[in-house]
């Protein structure tokens, strides 16, 4: 799972806690598994200049779930975080 | 608001959908520490060690030679502006850069389909915060485009310069980059937008054929192609910029080493974890330092995961040599 915007804490995985460790992305393994993190909407910190607002996609990076029926990619694993 | 809605074809376009052609004005634009130029190139090759070859696309270093694969690197100083300065021209297709693992605005996040796809020029403008080993890759039609090898890495290195990994962090002589990739050529015949008006061309169905390392066919070649494989000397310490750079897990075994990770996705961990081998999910970065203490030669095995049931489906190796 790829966050957008902010880098995530990675909490617990299995509900196992976890050194924390900072990360764009956090592996989310094929077991029905479950990872906990906080999302933290802080300020994008590479935006120059610096801004408030904006939306951004949280997405699967196994790129393959981002179609829907073979195609039509951005119609995927993928939901769109708001900073308002 | 939320993702862009409608069909954004037209344009000389026909057949795509979903694409939001634009290039508007860099909002605040500021005068940059440093500017990287790219184009784009759809006619590049790769050939592989059964001989095969196939189609490669990806960014050029401004009117530089077309075809480097992976796309030339961005490495930056902590603390710069950057420009990337991306021009699409002619009308034939769309492309974006996201700086992956940077966190700038929307409009500077290359998303297409949050912001729009590139037609014509645009600047991304953007500061390089924290140093560490992302990555860069175009955000049209994502599943195809960075499978077609649209992507190269991005470093960031503190401001004592490379040879240190962050402020305060450990050092290193010597570097490599491992971008590891699986590449289903079967996929690489297809139209810059395919899929994106409906229909099944299996993009969601990934079969590779070939499993590579920066570019270079980890089947044989990347042993001993020196852009993979290292040599490097006892009481010398290496730093591998280890990135999963293909859309599979992968599982990167050491050979017999010992990696100490200092820091992953540019950010310091709170300690340093010691391991033979890693597990990633496609585009986490791992910055690992080795420090040998026995020459000898070391072989470095990636296995591709089925993303399903955890298979090995694949691998590709390369080698450290330690004299």
């Amino acid at each position: 799972m790829h966050f957008h915007a902010n880098h995530v804490e990675w909490l617990t995985r299995n509900r196992v806690i976890r050194d924390v460790w900072v990360k764009d992305t956090v592996f989310l393994p094929n077991n029905i598994g479950s990872v906990d993190v906080i999302y933290p909407f802080e300020t994008p910190p590479d935006s120059w200049p610096p801004v408030s607002q904006g939306h951004y996609p949280m997405h699967c990076h196994d790129e393959m779930t981002q179609t829907a029926g073979g195609g039509l990619y951005q119609f995927g694993l993928a939901t769109t975080i708001s900073f308002e | 608001m939320g993702m862009r809605n409608g069909n954004g074809g037209g344009g000389g376009m026909g057949g795509a959908c979903y694409i939001y052609p634009d290039a508007p004005a860099t909002i605040g634009e500021v005068t940059p520490d440093v500017t990287f130029n790219r184009g784009i190139y759809m006619n590049g090759s790769m050939t592989m060690d059964d001989g095969r070859t196939v189609t490669i696309w990806g960014f050029t270093d401004g009117g530089g030679m077309a075809g480097q694969f992976p796309s030339p690197a961005m490495r930056v100083t902590q603390g710069q502006v950057v420009y990337s300065v991306l021009s699409v021209n002619g009308n034939m297709w769309k492309h974006t850069i996201h700086h992956h693992g940077i966190e700038p605005s929307t409009e500077n996040d290359g998303v297409g389909h949050y912001s729009f796809d590139v037609s014509g020029t645009y600047t991304y403008q953007w500061k390089a915060a924290h140093p560490g080993t992302y990555f860069y890759h175009c955000h049209t039609n994502t599943v195809l485009h960075a499978e077609m090898g649209m992507y190269g890495a991005l470093i960031i290195d503190p401001p004592e310069g490379p040879g240190t990994l962050f402020s305060g962090g450990p050092t290193y002589d010597i570097e490599a980059i491992w971008a590891c990739d699986e590449i289903d050529s079967s996929w690489h015949t297809l139209s810059w937008y395919a899929g994106t008006c409906g229909g099944d061309v299996g993009l969601n169905d990934l079969n590779p054929d070939y499993f590579i390392i920066t570019g270079v066919d980890g089947a044989r070649s990347a042993l001993t192609d020196p852009a993979v494989a290292v040599n490097m000397n006892v009481g010398q310490k290496l730093l591998v910029h280890y990135i999963c750079a293909g859309y599979l897990p992968q599982r990167i075994n050491f050979g017999g080493l010992t990696a100490t990770v200092h820091m992953s996705d540019g950010r310091p961990f709170p300690k340093p974890v010691q391991v033979n081998e890693i597990e990633a999910c496609s585009v986490e970065r791992y910055d690992c330092i080795f420090e040998p203490t026995q020459s000898g030669v070391y072989e470095v095995t990636v296995d591709f995961l089925d993303w399903v049931n955890g298979d090995v489906i694949g691998t590709a190796r390369t080698h450290i040599t330690v004299n």
